[in-house]
């Protein structure tokens, strides 16, 4: 049988991103995979050289519309790099109880989301009720469910007092008794076995030539974690396990989230426990001065960077922003192609793809749109969009 | 005069083609509800009284909607599939006995009739796919033949070992006297038990549902086979789809759960054997969707393998425990 | 001595004059200036010598008299950025996807971004810009301010 190309994407129900994955197959079998992004480009780093710090941070918080704390977070730790002063202990605490309840509800996110590509919608809805719990205390201390607006340059917005610690700790345990319940069904139930175990392999050494990050690398079996390599926030004092498994396979990528969800409801407990009490915030300048700084955390879906370079006036020289999945891309075609003993079916592309818990929102980043009726597209400009739909 | 009228009436109304379209979509519902409740969700709420008349009013909007035949398609065979389609599923539930211990079809050897039409439901697939002109349609029917390859024969087997013991008796392979054989050999706790459950699984194979639903399977292939119908060929697709839900529920009441053993002569008799069919194939159905909510999506070498590799054996023994066991007891 | 330290003064040591600036900026972030032309030897010496493995990504910045392209690598938590200098009459630089594979997008991304050429790269379509992305516009150069963009884009458009 000849080679027949099948186009997976950019609008496509088993991958909700916009993203094209050319799949060469061969009958049942992949034999090669090309990738296309780009279709949800933004321009949000050219929109940040023209606003302030504290606009950017909102800006910042919506490049992801599920881990958009990670990139608040970065920005901020670059900024106060260059600023060079010292945030309250307090404030490092509650931000990386936001970080980890974060991260909680994207690894939930993506076990629903992984159960609902292999067919088992039950699992998803099981689990997508329970990260409904996270979402409601995230809501609860800091007023939104996506979009937290938690960070600031110089600590964070919102202290969390001890009546809503309480609220959290108990969701914690609620939370903490399902996940394992999860663990224990996603190792017995056979079919979920069947469709992950061998499936979607990235070997160590291919995992760390492509520089693959996040749960990912981890997976096969490279023990990448900033959180610990690079300790911010209170990482440093908080004992953690970085979780790896090596069967390189969408198996350990499954368990490592669950694992990780684990330690993750336990940094959180910890980090409520040891708390210290004190100002949450320091007043810092509006022009930050000369100088660069890079800021870097784990987020759900691996190593997020950011760098920031400043002149000396109130808005950033640059701004750039590498979100994990543009480093994990770079993985999918070597899972995809089917090499010697290892076959890759075309049912296994979903779940593969899914596997890296991909989120091109903070992938790509100006706004595209296309115009069916004559086949042409253009790209809209922020200021573009603004003049048209905002009213100030 | 009036004997044609009431075959008639007995073909378009009741037991026939009315009687299982209400049926069908009534089984959908039940599917949809008890699939949600198992979820931890309402599922349909708000289209008349529990959200019961939801697949009705699915039907009615998507008669509504518009239809588009994509421009590579073959045109004459993508928009008769359709009508196909649902004229094979109420020629099929003619063939099920509802108010007594016959259809409104039966004659010696209905019974391989009924199993030759199963079949001819999936080349009813391979060809709406293969006329679609489509790449996932393309592969969603390549991947309904293979998964036939690995059910038919399972599913036949299971159906000759419900009829073993009248074959045997009687020498007949009528549906209407395995209803009756039925009536004085009990058979699901027994040696049935394990055809049972091959045909249960044949038959989520049959009506493409989880952890069979590989042909259209939608995180892979977006809807298979389904992927270009819209508008009112969808809906007449989704329709006779519904009515198969009822006649494969049906078949394995019929066949296995002792179908409509009529107890009383006269009105009330049909009347009470039509509602002990209808709760012994919402029995049926009610099981089909506990597999369909336990498990995920096998994959199609995985299907074929697994078909091959114990459904086939295993069916063959059943069929032999079924003509040997009750030779034996008679005996 | 610090890993930092360290690893400072095993690149001094080697290359010495052409080490043009080299920052500890504080624990675990370095940053080291150096010419376009000794830009590859410095990221293949931390390759072989160091034992770095893992590109973060590539920053390319527009500093108006001239181009630079920063691969930030993390080792051991330490995060080395490596600033290439590019003269803006001639934008190109050598590919270190060669050294590093994972450079492989953020090489395209520069290069559509800010139209420095990649020597060496295999690939330099478009990442992220569309197809009909009109030619020769970069958008995050600094000349190119977002009514420029807006005009030769709709431009296309029309």
């Amino acid at each position: 049988m000849s080679v027949v190309d099948i186009p997976i994407g950019p609008q496509h129900p088993a991958i909700k991103e916009p993203l094209n994955i050319t799949c060469y197959v061969d009958g049942e079998h992949v034999v090669g995979a090309k990738l296309r992004i780009g279709y949800n480009h933004r321009g949000i780093e050219k929109a940040g050289e023209y606003q302030t710090y504290i606009q950017n941070l909102y800006i910042a918080e919506r490049i992801c519309g599920i881990c958009g704390i990670v990139h608040a977070f970065c920005l901020t730790q670059a900024t106060e790099d260059i600023i060079g002063k010292e945030i309250p202990k307090r404030a490092d605490y509650i931000r990386t109880i936001g970080l980890e309840l974060n991260r909680i509800h994207s690894h939930l996110l993506w076990l629903g989301v992984a159960a609902h590509e292999i067919g088992f919608d039950t699992l998803f809805m099981y689990v997508w009720r329970d990260r409904e719990m996270v979402m409601d205390v995230i809501e609860d201390f800091t007023g939104n469910r996506v979009t937290y607006a938690l960070m600031t340059i110089g600590g964070v917005r919102r202290d969390i007092p001890q009546e809503k610690a309480e609220r959290i700790l108990k969701v914690m345990d609620l939370l903490d008794e399902k996940v394992r319940k999860y663990k224990k069904m996603c190792l017995d139930e056979r079919t979920i076995r069947m469709r992950c175990d061998g499936v979607g392999i990235l070997r160590k050494e291919d995992a760390i030539a492509l520089c693959a990050v996040g749960p990912t690398a981890r997976a096969s079996g490279v023990p990448f974690d900033v959180r610990a390599d690079d300790p911010h926030a209170a990482y440093d004092e908080i004992p953690f396990r970085v979780v790896t498994y090596d069967t390189c396979d969408v198996t350990a990528r499954l368990l490592v989230r669950i694992d990780e969800t684990l330690e993750s409801i336990s940094i959180v407990r910890e980090a409520i426990k040891r708390m210290p009490s004190g100002p949450v915030r320091i007043r810092v300048p509006r022009v930050v001065p000369t100088g660069e700084g890079v800021g870097r955390t784990e987020a759900p879906r691996g190593e997020v960077i950011h760098y920031v370079r400043a002149n000396g006036t109130e808005r950033p020289f640059r701004w750039k922003v590498r979100a994990p999945t543009l480093a994990n891309l770079l993985s999918i075609p070597v899972m995809l192609t089917s090499r010697g003993d290892y076959v890759v079916n075309i049912a296994d592309v979903p779940i593969t793809f899914a596997s890296i818990d991909p989120c091109l929102s903070c992938t790509d980043r100006a706004i595209r749109f296309i115009d069916v009726s004559s086949g042409k597209s253009w790209v809209w400009t922020f200021s573009q969009i603004k003049r048209m739909y905002w009213r100030d | 005069m009036i004997q044609d009228l009431i075959d008639l009436l007995r073909i378009i109304v009741f037991p026939g083609f009315l009687f299982f379209a209400v049926l069908g979509l009534f089984f959908e519902w039940i599917d949809r509800k008890f699939y949600a409740k198992l979820q931890n969700r309402v599922g349909p709420l708000y289209a008349g009284p529990w959200g019961l008349f939801q697949p009705f009013a699915d039907f009615v909007k998507l008669m509504a909607k518009e239809d588009i035949v994509p421009e590579g398609a073959d045109r004459p065979l993508f928009s008769s599939i359709p009508v196909f389609a649902l004229a094979l599923s109420l020629f099929a539930v003619l063939f099920l006995p509802v108010c007594g211990a016959q259809g409104v079809l039966s004659f010696e050897g209905d019974l391989i009739v009924v199993t030759v039409i199963l079949t001819f439901f999936v080349i009813l697939v391979f060809l709406a796919g293969f006329s679609s002109a489509s790449r996932y349609p393309g592969v969603g029917a390549e991947r309904s033949v293979l998964q036939l390859l690995g059910y038919e024969i399972p599913l036949v087997a299971s159906v000759l070992g419900a009829a073993a013991v009248t074959i045997q008796t009687e020498g007949s392979l009528q549906i209407k006297s395995i209803v009756e054989t039925q009536s004085s050999w009990w058979s699901i706790l027994g040696i049935q038990a394990l055809g049972f459950a091959i045909f249960l699984l044949a038959a989520q194979a049959e009506l493409e549902r989880v952890p069979f639903d590989i042909p259209e399977a939608e995180t892979e292939i977006v809807a298979g086979w389904l992927t270009e119908y819209s508008g009112k060929k969808l809906a007449l697709i989704r329709l006779a789809k519904d009515i198969e839900l009822a006649f494969l529920c049906g078949l394995g009441a019929t066949l296995f759960l002792g179908g409509p053993q009529p107890i009383l002569p006269g009105f009330v008799g049909a009347l009470s054997s039509t509602i002990i069919f209808v709760i012994k194939s919402i029995i049926v159905l009610l099981i089909l969707t506990i597999i369909r909510a336990a498990m995920s999506r096998l994959r199609i070498d995985q299907m074929v393998n697994f078909a091959w590799k114990y459904l086939v054996p295993i069916s063959i023994l059943q069929l032999l425990l079924a003509v040997m066991v009750p030779r034996l007891i008679v005996i | 001595m610090t890993l930092e330290e360290e690893i400072v003064n095993k690149l001094k040591e080697k290359f010495g004059e052409k080490i043009l600036e080299a920052k500890i900026q504080r624990a675990r972030r370095i940053f080291i200036t150096v010419d376009r032309s000794t830009y590859k030897d410095v990221i293949r010496f931390l390759r072989d010598n160091i034992g770095v493995t893992h590109v973060s990504t590539i920053s390319g910045v527009d500093a108006v008299d001239r181009f630079e392209v920063i691969p930030h690598f993390s080792f051991k938590g330490v995060v080395i950025s490596v600033r290439g200098l590019i003269p803006k009459d001639n934008p190109e630089i050598d590919t270190i996807s060669d050294v590093i594979p994972g450079a492989f997008f953020y090489e395209k991304e520069v290069h559509e971004m800010f139209g420095i050429n990649i020597n060496g790269h295999p690939d330099l379509s478009h990442l992220e810009l569309p197809d009909e992305w009109p030619e020769g516009l970069y958008p995050l150069r600094k000349d190119v301010d977002l009514q420029t963009l807006l005009s030769k884009i709709t431009k296309e458009r029309d």
